[in-house]
C-alpha cells in the first residue's frame, strides 16, 4: 500500500534582512546555552527540595490527624452534630405550633370583630392584619434554619470523609457506644443546665408533678 | 374594571402558616374563593382541573419549586393567561429576572404586608 503523502508546511517567504537577524539571534542563544555548565548540583536540589516538600505533607498530614483526634470527632459526628440538627429542627416545630396557636386565636378575633360596631370592629380588623403580617417570620425563620440545618449536614459529610482518609473511622459498635455514652461532666450547677429538652425525652408537667411530690 | 372578587384565587406554599396568613390577607381584600395547594404539583393538578383567575406561589418548594409551576403553566395553551405572583424569600437580581423571563406577572418578597400584596395585585389584575 503506498504511503499517504507527507504533507509539507507551506513555506513562507521571508524577506533576506529578517532572515539575517532570526540566524544571528539563534546564533547568540546557542553560545549562552553552551556556556553554562551543566551542574549536577541543579538536579540534586530540585530532589532535596521534593523530599522537603513531601517530609512536610506528611507532617501536616500527621498533625492534621492528630488534631482531628484530639477534636473528637467521633463525638462531634455521632452525638453533638446530629443532636444539633434536632435541636434547630424542634426550634421549626415549636415555632410553626406557636404560629398556629395565634392564628387559631387572631381568626376567632376578627370574626369577633364582625359583631362589633363598625368603627370598634374596623379598628380591631386593622389590628389582626398587623398581626398577621408579624406571622411571617415563620416562614422566614424556618427558612434560615433550614439552610443551617443543611450547612451542619455539610460539616457532617466533610468530618466523616476526612476520618475514613485518616483511618480513625468507627465500627458500628464503637459508635453506639459513643451515642450511648453519658456526656462528660462539667461540674457543680453546670451539669444542670441542659436547656430545654426534645419534645420526646422531656417529662410532661404530670410527670414533674410526680416526681416533685415523691422526693 | 374593577377586580372580580369572586374568581378563584390559587396560593401556594409549602409553610401552612403562611397559607393561613395569605389566605386570611386574600379575605380581608374581599376574595371569597381561595384553594391552597402545597407544592407546584400539587397546584397544577388543581389549576388543569378548575378555573383559577389568579395564582399566587411561593418559589422554594419540594418537589416542584413556583418557578417550575410557572414554566408548566406558561408552556400550557389553557393556563397561560392566569396572572400569576410569586411571593418569595428568593429576593436576588438573578432571582427576579428568572421569574421575569419565565413570564411572572408581579414580585413579592417576603416578609410582606397587608398593603404590598393589595398592591400588586391591584397592578396584575386592576383596580379594586
Amino acid at each position: 500500500m503506498a504511503k499517504p503523502k507527507k504533507k509539507t508546511k507551506p513555506k513562507t517567504k521571508v524577506a533576506p534582512k529578517a532572515k539575517a537577524k532570526s540566524a544571528a539571534k539563534r546564533k547568540a542563544v546557542a553560545k549562552v546555552v553552551a556556556s553554562k555548565p551543566r551542574s549536577k548540583v541543579t538536579v540534586a536540589s530540585a530532589d532535596s527540595g521534593l523530599r522537603d516538600g513531601i517530609a512536610n505533607l506528611a507532617r501536616i498530614m500527621a498533625d492534621a490527624r492528630r488534631d482531628l483526634a484530639a477534636l473528637q470527632a467521633n463525638d462531634m459526628r455521632l452525638r453533638d452534630l446530629p443532636g444539633a440538627t434536632d435541636e434547630l429542627s424542634a426550634v421549626v416545630a415549636a415555632t410553626e405550633s406557636a404560629t398556629n396557636a395565634i392564628l387559631d386565636a387572631v381568626e376567632s378575633i376578627e370574626k369577633t370583630a364582625g359583631t362589633m360596631p363598625a368603627d370598634a370592629g374596623d379598628a380591631v380588623r386593622v389590628d389582626v392584619t398587623r398581626i398577621y403580617e408579624a406571622c411571617n417570620f415563620q416562614d422566614i425563620t424556618g427558612q434560615r434554619i433550614t439552610k443551617v440545618v443543611n450547612v451542619l449536614k455539610d460539616v457532617d459529610r466533610t468530618v466523616a470523609g476526612l476520618m475514613e482518609a485518616f483511618g480513625i473511622a468507627l465500627d458500628p459498635a464503637q459508635a453506639s457506644a459513643i451515642v450511648s455514652a453519658p456526656r462528660k461532666a462539667k461540674g457543680g450547677e453546670a451539669d444542670l443546665l441542659n436547656g430545654p429538652q426534645m419534645p420526646d425525652a422531656a417529662h410532661d408537667q404530670a410527670a414533674i408533678d410526680a416526681l416533685f411530690d415523691k422526693s | 374594571m374593577a377586580v372580580d372578587l369572586k374568581m378563584n384565587v390559587l396560593i401556594v406554599d409549602d409553610y401552612k402558616t403562611m397559607l393561613r396568613i395569605v389566605k386570611n390577607l386574600l379575605n380581608q381584600i374581599g376574595f371569597s374563593n381561595v384553594d391552597e395547594a402545597a407544592d407546584g404539583s400539587e397546584a397544577l393538578a388543581k389549576v388543569q382541573q378548575k378555573d383559577y383567575g389568579l395564582i399566587i406561589s411561593d418559589w422554594n418548594m419540594q418537589p416542584m419549586t413556583g418557578l417550575q409551576l410557572l414554566q408548566a403553566v406558561r408552556a400550557d395553551a389553557k393556563l397561560k393567561h392566569i396572572p400569576f405572583i410569586m411571593v418569595t424569600a428568593e429576593s436576588k437580581t438573578e432571582n427576579v429576572i428568572a421569574a421575569k423571563q419565565a413570564g411572572v406577572n408581579n414580585y413579592i418578597v417576603k416578609p410582606f404586608n397587608a398593603a404590598v400584596l393589595k398592591g400588586k395585585i391591584a397592578t396584575v389584575l386592576g383596580d379594586f
